[in-house]
């Protein structure tokens, strides 16, 4: 329920985005692994994809 | 030769061809197929289209029956895996009929352009998602979702990676294009996915002003960078793949001349400075026909632009921009309905008027989807004539 929960923050911005970018398993390389800016620049990139589909 | 060695000297005829100053030893010839090659290899769109061992197996066969110079097409034009991840995606596999569809729904209504403007990643994140994605808008989608897409994602990139590396080791075939950053214009974007061709119409007509500062929203994100990343990288240009970069557009189809000098020709103008400054090349594709503004590149340098015309006449293009190299000229129609003996002929025609003296590859007009587009003697007949032509 829980995490359920904190999923439904997922679809608002910018909240769902720090929340992707903090959980999600990203193939980013090593030295940006834990770089917060690189991750939330993958996943909104990821998004721009999705809405491009 | 080396695998290595035919893979550059495949390149240097797409280069030689595109500067204009030096004839390639033979012209070369380009794939333009793209699901056609899925169907000839004997699948289901969606079968080739849903697993990537499969699409590997069509690559391979496509340049094994017919032996290109080079394949733009490799498998990425319909990557439906990464948005079906999420459960539901705006394509339409109808694999009975051997076509694809794509729906085109626009993001964004007329009344929200102020708002895009506002806040670009706000309104992609929230609205343009919701309106692609069910479980989106419904508010269902789980981390275990998103992680999904990533893992889809990252499953296309290792096979692009895989399937290029496999066209240039084993098949030597270059790379297409070997851009070193791109900008995504934003007027084209707003054309395919976030207005769509009625609602960019409509635009045009009713707010002008809310439509230029939504374009300049989404300049600032997907234009700028790319060009500034063009702009930094070093002259010269990627002798190891066909071409430098890619310029693909719709959106002057709905355009008149006053609104393609507005909206699209002060970027493309701006890339195509960027590209003669760093002695790069680039495939134009405008779709459709675009000679109501062929007079905007009469004064491009030779060796930037290589113009692959979809509806206008190859000959005429010759005549009227004799600085501009041309890649195209198989019309797909013939290729579909004629018989060998008129496509031959067609590729003569092509190689002796305007291959003579260099400045032009070979592709077909448009790109090759459905089964009945090309007949499989006919596409044969070609390559093997453009093998054998020494002239």
């Amino acid at each position: 329920m829980e995490e359920k929960n904190k999923d439904a923050v997922i679809t608002s911005y910018p909240e769902g985005l720090e929340y992707l970018a903090e959980h999600l398993r990203l193939p980013l390389p090593p030295a940006l692994a834990d770089n917060m800016e690189a991750r939330k620049n993958f996943v909104f990139n990821l998004i721009g994809t999705l809405v491009r589909q | 030769m080396t695998n290595e060695e035919l893979r550059l000297y495949r390149a240097k005829l797409f280069r030689d061809a595109s500067s204009l100053e030096q004839k390639p030893e033979k012209i070369p010839h380009m794939s333009f197929f793209v699901t056609w090659k899925i169907l000839d290899a004997g699948y289901k769109l969606s079968e080739a289209m849903n697993d990537y061992d499969i699409m590997e197996k069509v690559v391979r066969r496509h340049q094994e029956e017919y032996g290109f110079d080079c394949i733009l097409e490799m498998g990425a034009r319909n990557a439906i895996r990464i948005p079906m991840a999420l459960g539901n995606c705006s394509y339409y596999v109808n694999d009975e009929a051997g076509t694809v569809n794509y729906v085109d729904k626009s993001i964004c209504e007329h009344g929200e352009l102020r708002e895009l403007a506002a806040d670009v990643k706000k309104f992609f994140w929230e609205k343009g998602m919701a309106r692609k994605y069910d479980k989106w808008a419904n508010g269902t989608v789980t981390l275990e979702d998103m992680q999904r897409v990533v893992d889809e994602q990252t499953a296309f990139m290792q096979y692009m990676g895989k399937i290029t590396q496999i066209m240039q080791d084993e098949y030597a075939l270059p790379p297409y294009a070997a851009p070193k950053g791109y900008g995504y214009i934003g007027l084209d974007f707003m054309f395919n996915t976030v207005r769509g061709i009625r609602g960019l119409s409509i635009d045009m007509r009713k707010d002008k002003g809310a439509l230029q500062e939504a374009c300049a929203a989404l300049n600032e994100i997907y234009y700028k960078p790319g060009i500034e990343a063009l702009r930094a990288a070093p002259v010269g240009p990627a002798m190891h793949a066909a071409f430098d970069y890619d310029l693909t557009l719709l959106c002057h189809t709905i355009l008149n001349n006053k609104q393609f000098a507005e909206y699209l020709w002060p970027y493309m103008k701006e890339t195509l400075d960027v590209l003669a400054e760093k002695k790069m090349t680039v495939r134009l594709f405008m779709e459709g026909s675009c000679k109501r503004f062929w007079e905007y590149f009469k004064d491009v340098p030779k060796g930037v632009i290589v113009m692959h015309p979809e509806q206008d006449d190859v000959f005429e293009l010759r005549r009227e921009l004799p600085n501009v190299a041309i890649l195209g000229g198989m019309p797909v129609s013939l290729l579909g309905t004629g018989t060998k003996e008129q496509c031959v002929d067609r590729v003569k025609q092509l190689f002796e008027e305007l291959g003579k003296d260099g400045g032009f590859m070979l592709t077909q007009d448009k790109m090759v989807s459905f089964r009945n587009d090309a007949n499989p003697e006919n596409v044969k007949a070609v390559c093997d004539f453009v093998r054998e032509y020494n002239g």
